[in-house]
């Protein structure tokens, strides 16, 4: 699995060097979801992560008796996964395929395992893992602001 | 040759009066948000830049100033929220009713400035009425800009404006238009987020973009930011501001923000003029 094209004007995997590319590269392979598949599941065991490279994903919020909620749309570019890199390496939500989607799929075990021994690696993609999610925890607040309810121009 | 000015009360008393014009259209966009089209009930009517405003006047209740959401040739399009008496009073006009206008006030977007750029056009809400000719004339002019990208974010899939345009404006294929709402609701099957989760969707080089950003103001801060962190320039990130206007000449002083008028400095500047007093309160 070729990363350097893919990563070529993104910036998700922009900080990583040449070897930790190469040690992705190692870990990573293509898959395929059709519309409406489920990509992991809530509570499962956070093994493998995943970067869109086409399609739509949603997480959902499932709710006994009630349909499923989903809380944010994940589209290319973007990292699906941030529970596998701490314990207990369990998802929090649901990921649903909303159309058909190609992902590259990275074995979250051995990355873990090499972030173990590796410390810069372990460094950049700890990195990246909390650029996300400060920026997912940024819209997350202002989605609870509610600003378009009294807005006018 | 000596040339003897117009003395500032004549001018103020001219730029106070309102033009009549009459609604010929009137069409639900929300459950509480209207769009008007207007026209001049004599004389050549009102010529506007993408990004101004104008006062509309409901006669016996009062004035309110409107973002210019469209028009052509002297005649006006406007987008109304009833928030309030008079944008109440507004939504409930009907076709053949008559309105004052005043204007058009304000600053543009840089729409022209920003030939052979990319534009990424992001919209929050009723943000997207002052942006709706932007993307018009974006779309008349595609052969003068790089990549074109409009993302827009609102509350609800029910309370997006401009529908029918939307689906238009996607299906020319010529600009990128991604939208996402913050909650969804049965049957909806677009994104689901703030509108910068679709910044890393679309194509745009950092170092020649120029962004128009129009939205309630925590939105486009965070917008601007998140543009920044992905290298785009404040001075080429463009936010359009709102302020209580009640002049619109810069005489009373309403809409003061630090030391502009948002009626004549504004509404339209770029984000590096107003980053820092978007950081305090009492501004």
């Amino acid at each position: 699995m070729k990363l350097d094209t893919w990563r070529a004007g993104r910036d998700l995997l922009a900080d990583l060097s040449a070897n930790e590319i190469e040690f992705l590269e190692s870990v990573a392979s293509e898959v395929t979801f059709s519309k409406g598949a489920v990509i992991f599941e809530e509570d499962d065991v956070a093994d493998t992560f995943y970067i869109l490279q086409e399609g739509t994903v949603g997480l959902e919020l499932t709710t006994p008796g009630k349909p499923p909620v989903v809380i944010q749309t994940l589209g290319s570019g973007d990292l699906l996964g941030v529970s596998w890199a701490l314990p207990p390496y369990s998802w929090t939500w649901r990921a649903r395929s909303l159309t058909d989607t190609t992902l590259i799929a990275f074995d979250a075990v051995k990355v873990r395992e090499r972030c173990e021994v590796d410390f810069r690696l372990a460094h950049q993609i700890l990195r990246l893992i909390a650029r996300e999610a400060i920026r997912r925890l940024t819209g997350a607040r202002v989605r609870l602001l509610d600003l378009y309810h009294h807005e006018a121009r | 040759m000596t040339t003897e000015a117009t003395p500032i009360s004549v001018r103020s008393a001219e730029e106070m009066l309102p033009q009549p014009f009459r609604v010929t259209e009137i069409r639900r966009e929300t459950p509480d948000t209207m769009t008007l089209a207007l026209e001049p009930t004599s004389g050549p009517g009102i010529e506007y830049a993408p990004g101004q405003f104008t006062m509309v006047y409901v006669f016996g209740v009062g004035e309110v100033p409107i973002s210019i959401a469209g028009g052509q040739e002297g005649k006006l399009m406007h987008t109304v929220r009833a928030v309030g008496a008079v944008t109440r009073a507004i939504c409930a006009l009907g076709p053949g009713d008559i309105v004052g206008i005043r204007g058009p006030y304000g600053t543009s977007w840089p729409i022209t400035e920003a030939d052979g750029r990319d534009l990424v056009i992001a919209a929050g809400g009723i943000g997207l009425a002052p942006l709706r000719s932007t993307v018009q004339y974006a779309l008349n002019h595609r052969d003068r800009f790089g990549y074109v990208s409009l993302i827009y974010g609102t509350r609800s899939p029910g309370e997006l404006l401009y529908e029918d345009e939307l689906r238009e404006w996607r299906s020319r294929f010529e600009i990128e238009v991604e939208v996402t709402v913050d909650r969804a609701a049965d049957g909806w099957y677009g994104d689901v987020g703030l509108v910068t989760n679709l910044l890393p969707r679309i194509f745009y080089d950092p170092e020649k973009t120029t962004a128009m950003v129009c939205g309630p103001e925590i939105m486009m801060k965070v917008v601007a930011r998140e543009l920044g962190s992905r290298r785009v320039g404040f001075d080429d990130v463009y936010v359009s501001l709102e302020r209580n206007m009640k002049c619109a000449i810069g005489f009373c002083g309403h809409c003061q923000y630090g030391p502009d008028f948002v009626c004549k400095d504004g509404p339209v500047v770029p984000y590096s003029q107003v980053r820092n007093r978007m950081r305090v309160a009492e501004v």
